[in-house]
């Protein structure tokens, strides 16, 4: 814990020298919610009775799947983008001839990531709740953060292999831009599954936004119970489990194939 | 063998290849196809505690491969590795608690923070907190001379202050095993020299590391190590003092210095050629020579003065890389090995 707290203070307070890039991004935050917000209202009458079973507004429906859209991105392509970089400066090889762990080292290096992500994903919900007719359930708060870290949990697990792939052959072969393309296009994030093709709605059951943002929206903007929404965290958090073994194991076993083949430094 | 107190690091028979093509496309058309390239072949060192010893070798010998499995990062293909008794390969967990790596590449230090604060990040990764952590890197970084640039963005120092850096990111755990890796390869001289004396007064002598170093140079190698292992195309061809080595492969290089006036005497008693190119400043000519051994030294010198030459110095001539490595492979390998570990 202590070393994971280490390597991410460092990745922090070298991140937070980048000021004028700080602000930028969350301006960009604030700039590309006004189109969403007329884009939303202009389409509210023909989306309305598509996700009435989720939200009233079209609006927040994708404000709630924009912060699922943060975190999918973040969770899948931090952690090869971080290793990329790493191999090439020597850090990743030199942080890893201290006793650190690695998963203490990736959740380390991943941690200003998510945090930066809560943040952009606060302001949304704040400019969501200024602007938005309907309300926002602010006192499940912690209901939907809870929620949010498992989606990020099971997109880790994809961040993971695709980190694996990076140890590998230096390349995370598009896995983190394929994964999220298909969650976007088959995981409700924009739009819900019944307006996706019959042929396409079987599989979004197997992208974990979709239980995600169901189980989100139920909370955050119908201010459901936690109670109600259990089938799909537990459907998440299968997801999770699975994400975090899988992605580990290959992980593993990646860096192990890496410590043979030389390729943990730059070449 | 590593199992003796007195011994902080074992090689046995570490052998290492890669394979000479790693594109992907090419694996996937016919892996079977690139024979892998051997980087190391049977490398068998050892290193007595609180030893400087010095891996000395050209461009691609194999010395940052065989550093980077004693720092674990990288698995020997055969071959056995233990650091204070420990088996690097079993246990190499273990293993790191044990040694700190000075890279030859200063972009592995975070530049966008403080030496203070990369200091401080190796210092709570081996495990140090609070008081006791902030007193370490106030010591590291006092011991490299950066006590008063702490604060200041690694990006903004120059070269030597980065290697310095490194240096204090490794010493802030006080490890007992060091690995520097070519330490003074991007310094100028007056650096390097400083940063010579640093390894040798500070490191070794007050703290008692075991250090190993990589260099391309025999005159770093001769400065700092008590011995050295010279590497050809992933072979450790001689273990040795840089002296004996010198001497295993043809006779040690003096310098002397005499009186111009008594240069075609220092000629004839040192048996050198007319076409051996002297200089000559102020009246002192400088000629080099090659002895059978150092030991002929003092009777060089006594022969010398005996035939009225006026001998202003001296001195051993560190052989040039080029030509040590030059003569090892022309005496065929096999002939110069003095294995003494």
């Amino acid at each position: 814990m202590r070393s994971m707290l280490a390597v991410s203070r460092a990745y922090a307070l070298s991140m937070l020298t980048y000021r004028t890039r700080t602000v930028v991004s969350l301006l960009s935050v604030l700039i590309a919610v006004i189109p969403v917000y007329f884009v939303a209202g202009a389409l509210q009458p023909i989306a309305a009775k598509a996700i009435a079973g989720e939200s009233t507004e079209y609006f927040t429906y994708l404000i709630v799947g924009s912060v699922a859209a943060f975190v999918v991105a973040e969770a899948v392509g931090a952690i090869p983008s971080l290793i990329n970089s790493y191999i090439t400066s020597g850090t990743l090889e030199q942080l890893l001839t201290t006793p650190i762990r690695w998963p203490s080292l990736m959740a380390g290096l991943s941690a200003y990531g998510f945090g930066w992500v809560a943040i952009r994903a606060l302001v949304l919900l704040l400019t969501a709740w200024i602007w938005a007719t309907s309300t926002i359930a602010w006192p499940r708060m912690l209901e939907f953060t809870g929620i949010m870290m498992l989606l990020a949990v099971a997109y880790i697990g994809v961040g993971l292999v695709a980190g694996a792939v990076v140890l590998s052959v230096r390349s995370p072969l598009f896995i983190p831009q394929a994964v999220g393309a298909i969650s976007t296009l088959l995981g409700t994030v924009y739009f819900p599954t019944n307006v996706l093709p019959p042929a396409f709605v079987p599989f979004s059951n197997f992208v974990p936004t979709t239980p995600a943002l169901r189980a989100a929206r139920q909370v955050l903007l119908r201010d459901q119970s936690f109670m109600t929404v259990l089938p799909d965290v537990l459907q998440l958090a299968g997801w999770a489990l699975g994400g975090a073994v899988i992605g580990g194991l290959c992980f593993h076993v990646a860096l192990q194939n890496a410590r043979r083949a030389g390729t943990l430094t730059q070449y | 063998m590593s199992n003796s107190p007195n011994v902080a690091i074992t090689m046995r028979d570490v052998t290492k290849s890669f394979r000479a093509d790693r594109s992907i496309w090419r694996r996937v058309r016919g892996a079977a196809s690139t024979k892998p390239r051997a980087v190391l072949d049977n490398v068998t060192l050892s290193v007595s505690r609180g030893e400087i010893f010095g891996l000395v070798g050209a461009n691609g010998a194999g010395k940052t491969t065989l550093l980077k499995i004693l720092s674990t990062v990288l698995l020997p293909d055969h071959g056995s590795v233990h650091v204070n008794g420990i088996d690097a390969i079993a246990n190499a967990a273990k293993v790191r608690t044990q040694l700190a790596v000075v890279p030859a590449d200063e972009r592995a230090l975070f530049w966008r923070i403080s030496a203070r604060e990369n200091v401080r990040l190796f210092a709570s990764l081996y495990g140090l907190a609070g008081a006791e952590r902030d007193k370490a890197v106030e010591r590291a970084l006092s011991l490299v001379g950066l006590a008063g640039a702490g604060k200041q963005h690694v990006g903004t120092f120059s070269t030597g202050m980065r290697q310095r850096t490194l240096i204090a990111r490794a010493l802030v755990t006080q490890p007992p095993v060091l690995i520097l890796d070519e330490p003074t390869r991007s310094l100028d001289p007056v650096t390097a020299r400083e940063l010579r004396r640093f390894i040798r007064d500070v490191l070794c002598t007050q703290l008692g590391c075991t250090i190993v170093l990589a260099t391309h140079s025999t005159e770093e190698a001769m400065q700092l190590c008590d011995r050295a292992a010279l590497m050809v195309s992933g072979k450790v061809v001689a273990t040795d003092t840089l002296l004996g080595l010198q001497r295993a492969v043809g006779g040690a290089r003096v310098r002397v210095r005499v009186d111009a006036a008594h240069e075609a005497r220092a000629r004839a008693l040192l048996h050198l050629p007319v076409d051996v190119i002297s200089t000559v400043v102020d009246g002192i000519v400088t000629l080099e020579a090659t002895l059978p051994d150092q030991n002929f030294g003092p009777v060089v010198v006594e022969a010398l003065v005996r035939a009225g030459v006026r001998v202003t110095e001296f001195a051993p001539v560190p052989l040039a890389l080029a030509d040590l490595l030059e003569t090892a492979i022309s005496q065929g390998e096999p002939s110069v090995e003095v294995r003494h570990a």
